[in-house]
């Protein structure tokens, strides 16, 4: 007899049928109630309790000080009327968060105050996305206590928050109030400069490059070599270690991205030109981008930072690696000067330059309590709150053990004053952060910014990659010289831009969407749906052996689902095809322009190279799907401490994403990671050496043994992922050890007395009953695989030279960076289209070799 | 400890026992030395990233630059100030060996000359001022040699030349500097106050000795210039009485005023711990949590008594005062610091190392708010998952209806579009729906199903022979007693890998909550602990100890649960 029985024997086997069935309906209807009681009171739980007090809502506070609480709630003490909900935010700028502001406008809850990245103000104030500040700002009154004056500000604090919609004049609006400042300086080693006899020849002293020239021959001077494999072992000086980018060469050059009136990209211009010609030839000087990358540890700065190591010697960097280098190494002796430009310039009467950028505050112009946030930015932005932040954000150092230096500062006033204070008059500090101050004071009147643009996002994505794409060559075999290759990589990349930049300024579309006429389609649709079931029904009732009863129990199991299909998942699917048939910002109504973003994408060189990096990585499913089986035929085995062994496998793959991430950066770290230490031995060992000596005999070269430089060189940045997908595999094991289970012991027992050995069990007993399962892990995979996403987000953003910019990551950039949602949906569709056809195949496949129902 | 039971697994396996003496032998070779050489290896190899991150979360900032697994073992320390033993000096790169043993002993004569005429710092002991010279002389040889201009060494002229240059190098101020640096020594710098409405007090001028007095313990104080007064104390042994001093000064906030109380001082890696009275008046108040003394560099200790800021989510980097009775003695007008310095034995420094980081992970963010609301989401979307798809995959796997298979392939279309393009429709469904701000969207999706999993389910459920159904029927079961009584038995395996995948996904996953979520008392630890990146920074060691704080319990809670999950499912449906 059945199950029934076996479970309830005791009680239910006398009564037979009649008693199975009371006691399921009862059982039944009581788990059923107390399930709906949970997801009830579950719901009612969640509902939001109503506060009297006038709600302001902001984020990304933590950007100016880990104590800003305390200054909220002296906020909230002066003002009794307001209650301020700090929502902190998950990534350190807006841009890389993109996805949540957004969101959250288009649903008309977005915050009343946030922290901005100054930058970025441009791009979303130009998508009418933020409050413009002027007339609050025009309404002050004169004897205000918290009254701001822009006149304190450093003035190109204010423009880059300013935007006016290029090519048209006025006054352009102010739509943040800027709060932090950094700055790019150049950082020495000194005991490097003097080592290599870089001193003044008078006093002795160390003396750091001043112009283009000198640095260039300090980066080569300063870099030392490992005699044996000629690889690098202490960087001199990389043009894009710390926080350079092609922009700040470019200033130095006397070069702008965009013409005045910000209507014309100017990335090709001949001082842009000079600029990356200038990075390309140090890295050339150096044995190439990719060999100079490995020394950089992934993410700017940290703990690790090789400049803190000595493992380089001069880096162009902003302020806050100040911060990070006296909390981290404070016995190191290091040296803060105006970062070179080029001779020419210097002698013609050029002043050094820096760059800055930092943090604005911003109401989002749907803000609700848009009047409330403007006093809550006056309060932030006054001298007493400011003090009060800075002390106690210096309180909180000090209780770490670390001492704080003060952030530069918009409000050259306030600045100035604390520093004062806290640097140049306090005893304590180092001179050699003094003199870095001092340099800072003296460089900050003199610093440039990004430009305005309502592509700003855009212009510097195509900077990162026009001087990633030139500095490792990418398109050296194209162009004769490297003149050539920059000016042409300068150009197809400042095209890209400008087409963004033109469609833009274009005048919309005529046609917008109205939304309701595809609500009714979509009830239609259902309708037709259901119609044509019952159809279907009829009409194949006797050719496949439907069955009324069996129908209706199907559409009940089936019904959650049913449910979610049609009230979730349908319409956002819907409206995702519509709007890929759109121009569609998000943050204004979505216009119709029939197939452009599906012509647009076949003639975008970065969707292909986004597929074929993603195509790539599916290369890693036979690899995952192979480990993750054998490590479960291995657990799947009684003996003693397997529950260890399950765990150890098993705990990778719940490790964090951040986690995770930083780890793999540090042990694929191609000077000090744990696998390149353990190739290098391996490498040096006799054997090996043999081998190679013998093959490079045979073919008449020298072999060099050299470990890779994993996720810093473009050739080798996908195998890393894949290795560090394959620590996960632990994950999959779950899946295997399922279908292991689910087969039957006679299987085996029989496979056994027909004579199969261990080979012959596995081909003919374990590989057809785990077929259904290998088909579904291929199938997930496949689509999983395709949509990679977290590593590019989280890890590598795309680099280098695009090698991880992966199909998700690219859409992802469009939808929630560029404000381009229509063509990330006409790609997400494309996309659709690619796995379906895979999938259909693998199913059409699977009709040969995946075995169910062992009847 | 799990161990399995090995005389009932042989019973699963009867016919290992019915099998040839070579083979038996043979199995015992593989079941018990290869595959555990194997699975040894295999488990070594998927856990020592793990191991580098536990490394990591017990560092502290004086190790941050160091490559190491692990950080290094504090020990007793009895007496303070003591001297810093310098790494060994290394020889440059391209010298030759004999070149250099002729060199070394110039170079250290010349750091001699110069170091010997150098006084002591203040607060030197006696016994031990030839041991800082020679850690001061070795650490500037090294300093020295890493500034020297490395062409001298390939240069023609001889040592001379060498020694020359580096003794040009050698100056007196740097050579203080590092007979300071060398002395690891406890000092007390300043005492501030803060009042609640953020005025604050330096107490004392700052370089006077102030008022700090020794009250017990073998210990005195030694003005050491500028605003530092040097601890100087000896405990004979990890049980000895502690060290007590006591700061007096006029009270300039009343009790209701008082926000936080933060004194300055500058470790001596000692791993001692202080606690800390407080008088203010007539109001006295005990540290609840001892500080450890852990790096060589200045730092403070923020005490404060109970506050708004309790009520707040903000990162909690106080130690906390505890009121205690109203004492007399003072007057109102009078308040005190009593320090408490006790002796940490070995244990309880190497205790104090392991713990310092998860404290401050602890401190930083609002954990068991956090862990409650990922409990929550967890225990709802477990029970959303296993229902949901047994439940959904029965009617794909075993019923037979109209529109199956069109439904099986939407089934399978909607993993294929990228979730980025249905964000924000699906955002204005649950904001129309008010459900914005609470963590309902995130779980209740669940319950409807989720692709992977009914697809999974219906994989295994495709498995089971047709006759279970049959015979289900011909005993008179309806579609729901044969889904619950022959089915879900059946599929108990599928449902355990399901059950480990949503929980894995919703413990970890971030993107939903920081979309939906706006109330930081909301958050899951997920995107707690995502967030504390932001406001930590480059803070590795907190960073690597929050998320092993939510990665342990998920560890704990599998190694515990997986032979439930794994070998409790053995399936026995067909012996029926």
């Amino acid at each position: 007899m059945l199950s029934c029985h076996k479970e309830h024997g005791g009680k239910a086997g006398g009564s037979g049928r009649s008693g199975c069935r009371g006691m399921i309906s009862l059982r039944a209807l009581g788990i059923l109630a107390v399930v709906a009681i949970i997801l009830v009171v579950a719901i009612m739980w969640q509902t939001v309790r109503r506060d009297p007090r006038k709600q302001i809502v902001v984020w990304n506070m933590g950007l100016m000080g880990s104590e800003i609480g305390l200054a909220l709630h002296e906020f909230e003490r002066q003002h009794p009327e307001y209650h301020v909900v700090n929502s902190s935010s998950v990534a350190p700028n807006t841009t890389a968060d993109g996805q949540r502001l957004l969101t959250a406008i288009a649903g008309q809850v977005p915050p009343d105050l946030m922290v901005f990245d100054r930058f970025a103000i441009a791009e979303w104030a130009a998508r009418n996305a933020l409050t413009d500040l002027t007339p609050l700002l025009d309404g002050q009154r004169g004897d205000q206590p918290n009254r701001i004056d822009l006149g304190d500000y450093y003035p190109w604090t204010i423009d880059e928050g300013s935007y006016r919609k290029p090519g048209t004049s006025g006054r352009p609006g102010i739509y943040g109030i800027p709060v932090t400042v950094d700055c790019r300086l150049l950082f020495s080693n000194t005991d490097h400069l003097r080592q290599a006899g870089m001193v003044d020849p008078l006093t002795g002293e160390p003396q750091a490059p001043r112009t283009w020239e000198e640095l260039r021959a300090a980066a080569n001077k300063l870099t030392l070599r490992n005699p044996t494999t000629g690889g690098i072992s202490r960087l001199g000086f990389a043009p894009n270690y710390g926080n350079s980018w092609l922009y700040m060469y470019s200033w130095q050059a006397g070069g702008t991205f965009l013409t005045a009136d910000g209507t014309r990209v100017t990335l090709d211009s001949p001082e842009v030109r000079r600029a990356l010609r200038f990075m390309v030839d140090i890295y050339d000087d150096l044995g190439g981008a990719a060999k100079v990358n490995a020394f950089q540890s992934g993410f700017q700065g940290g703990r690790l930072d090789p400049f803190l190591t000595g493992q380089v010697s001069l880096k162009i960097d902003s302020t806050w690696a100040l911060q990070q280098m006296i909390n981290w190494n404070p016995r190191m002796d290091f040296l803060c000067t105006p970062a070179p430009i080029p001779a020419d310039r210097l002698a013609a009467g050029d002043k050094p330059i820096t760059w800055a950028g930092g943090f604005s505050l911003i109401i989002p112009a749907t803000a609700q309590q848009s009047e409330g946030a403007f006093k809550l930015m006056q309060f932030l932005v006054s001298r007493n709150t400011y003090r009060f932040i800075q002390q106690a954000n210096r309180e909180s150092m000090a209780a770490e053990g670390r001492l704080y230096l003060p952030e530069p500062q918009a409000n050259r006033k306030l600045f100035e004053e604390i520093e004062k204070e806290w640097v140049t008059g306090d005893p304590t500090v180092p001179p050699r952060v003094k003199q870095a101050y001092a340099v800072i004071r003296e460089m900050l009147p003199n610093a440039r910014v990004r430009p305005p643009s309502p592509i700003g996002q855009v212009l510097w994505n195509q900077q990162v990659r026009a001087m990633d794409t030139a500095i490792n060559h990418k398109f050296a075999g194209r162009y004769p010289n490297k003149d050539d290759e920059v000016k042409n990589t300068l150009a197809m990349m400042g095209e890209a831009a400008q087409t963004q930049l033109d469609t833009f300024l274009q005048p919309p579309p005529p046609n917008e969407v109205t939304w309701g006429w595809y609500l009714w389609g979509y009830a239609a649709l259902l309708v037709a749906a259901a119609v044509a079931m019952v159809v279907a029904y009829r009409r194949n009732r006797r050719s496949h052996g439907y069955r009324a009863g069996e129908v209706g129990s199907a559409l009940m199991f089936a019904g959650p689902w049913f449910l979610g299909l049609i009230f979730l998942t349908g319409g956002p699917i819907l409206f995702s095809v519509v709007t890929s048939f759109t121009r569609y910002d998000v943050l204004s109504p979505a216009r119709y322009v029939g197939l452009e973003n599906y012509h647009r994408i076949l003639t975008d060189d970065v969707f292909y190279t986004s597929l074929a990096n993603t195509a790539f990585m599916v290369m890693r499913l036979p690899l995952l799907m192979g480990l993750g089986l054998l490590i479960a035929m291995l657990l799947n085995r009684p003996i003693r401490g397997m529950g260890i062994y399950r765990t150890a496998f098993f705990v990778p793959s719940i490790v964090p994403v951040v986690a995770a991430s930083l780890l793999w950066v540090m042990l694929l770290n191609p000077s000090y990671g744990a696998i390149n230490t353990f190739l290098a031995w391996i490498f040096a060992l006799p054997p090996v050496q043999w081998v190679a000596g013998g093959v490079g005999w045979m073919f008449g070269t020298k072999v060099l043994l050299e470990p890779p430089s994993w996720l810093q060189d473009p050739a080798w940045s996908k195998p890393s992922l894949v290795l560090m997908s394959l620590w996960g595999a632990g994950g999959g094991m779950i899946i295997w050890l399922a279908g292991l289970q689910s087969i039957p012991r006679q299987l085996y027992e029989s496979a056994e007395i027909d004579g199969a050995g261990v080979w012959g069990r596995f081909r003919h007993v374990t590989l057809p009953m785990l077929s259904p399962y290998i088909l579904f892990n291929a199938v997930v995979g496949v689509i999983g695989t395709m949509q990679i996403f977290a590593e590019a987000y989280v890890m590598t953003s795309g680099g280098p030279a695009d090698s991880t910019l992966f199909y998700a990551y690219y859409l992802f950039r469009n939808a929630f960076q560029y404000f381009r949602m229509g063509y990330a949906s006409a790609l997400a569709w494309i996309l659709f289209l690619i796995v379906l056809a895979l999938t259909l195949f693998q199913l059409w496949a699977s009709k040969r070799w995946v075995h169910y129902d062992r009847t | 400890m799990t161990v399995p039971d090995v005389r009932h697994a042989t019973s699963v396996l009867p016919l290992h026992y019915q099998r040839p003496l070579r083979s038996r032998l043979w199995r015992l070779v593989v079941d018990h030395w290869v595959i555990h050489l194997t699975l040894i290896t295999l488990a070594g190899l998927f856990v020592l990233p793990f191991l580098w991150m536990i490394g990591m979360s017990l560092k502290t900032d004086d190790e941050a630059t160091n490559t190491a697994l692990f950080p290094s073992v504090p020990t007793f320390c009895g007496v303070s100030p003591y001297v810093v033993e310098p790494a060994a000096i290394e020889r440059p790169a391209g010298v030759s060996a004999a070149r250099w043993n002729g060199i070394l002993p110039q170079l250290t004569q010349v750091v001699e000359a110069s170091m010997s005429k150098l006084p002591l710092p203040l607060g030197t002991p006696s016994d031990s001022g030839e041991k800082l010279y020679r850690a001061a002389e070795t650490e500037a040889i090294t300093r020295g040699l890493s500034r020297l201009d490395a062409r001298l060494w390939t240069r023609a002229d001889g040592d001379g030349t060498v020694v020359a240059a580096f003794r040009d190098g050698v100056t007196n101020a740097e050579l203080s500097a590092l007979l300071a640096d060398r002395l690891s020594r406890l000092e007390l710098s300043g005492v501030q106050i803060r009042s609640l409405t953020g005025h604050v007090v330096q107490v004392g001028e700052p370089g006077q000795a102030g008022e700090w007095k020794v009250l017990a313990g073998d210990a005195d104080l030694v003005p050491i210039g500028g605003n530092g007064l040097m601890l100087r104390y000896r405990f004979a042994n990890p049980s000895s009485a502690p060290v007590v001093v006591r700061y007096d000064f006029d009270a300039t906030v009343t009790p209701e005023e008082l926000h936080r109380l933060i004194v300055s001082y500058v470790g001596d890696a000692s791993w001692n711990r202080i606690n800390a009275e407080v008088q203010l008046g007539e109001q006295r108040y005990v540290s609840e949590q001892s500080t450890y003394v852990a790096e060589s560099r200045g730092a403070s200790i923020i005490f404060q008594p109970p506050t708004f800021q309790d009520q707040t989510l903000e990162p909690r980097n106080w130690v906390a005062l505890r009121p205690t009775e109203r004492a007399a003695g003072l007057g109102p007008t009078r308040a005190s610091v009593t320090l408490t310095l006790s002796p940490s034995s070995t244990v309880r420094a190497v205790y104090g190392k392991l713990e310092r980081n998860y404290a401050r992970a602890f401190k930083s963010v609002p954990f068991w708010t956090y862990l409650l609301n990922s409990v929550e989401l967890v225990v709802l979307q477990l029970g959303g998952a296993l229902f949901s798809s047994a439940f959904v995959g029965y009617a794909f796997a075993r019923l037979n209806w109209p529109g199956r298979s069109v439904a099986m392939g939407i089934l399978l279309a909607t993993m294929m579009l990228p979730g980025q393009v249905t964000m924000i429709p699906s955002f204005l469904i649950w904001r129309s729906l008010g459900w914005y701000n609470t963590l309902t969207p995130l779980w209740i999706v669940a319950w409807l199903g989720n692709s992977f999993f009914i697809f999974l389910m219906v994989q295994h459920m495709r498995t089971i022979p047709r006759e279970l159904d049959e015979a289900a029927k011909i005993d008179g079961m309806s579609a729901l007693q044969t889904w619950w009584y022959v089915i879900v038995p059946q599929v108990k395996p599928t449902l355990a890998a399901i059950a480990i995948m949503t929980f894995m996904g919703a413990w970890n996953d971030f993107m939903g909550p920081l979309i939906m979520l706006r109330d930081q008392a909301k958050f899951p630890l997920s995107l707690g602990l995502f967030s504390m990146r932001l406001d930590s920074g480059d803070d590795w060691s907190l960073i690597m100890a929050g998320n092993l704080l939510m990665t342990l319990p998920v560890v704990l809670i599998f190694f515990l649960f997986q032979r439930y999950f794994i070998e409790g499912v053995t399936v026995t449906g067909m012996k029926g």
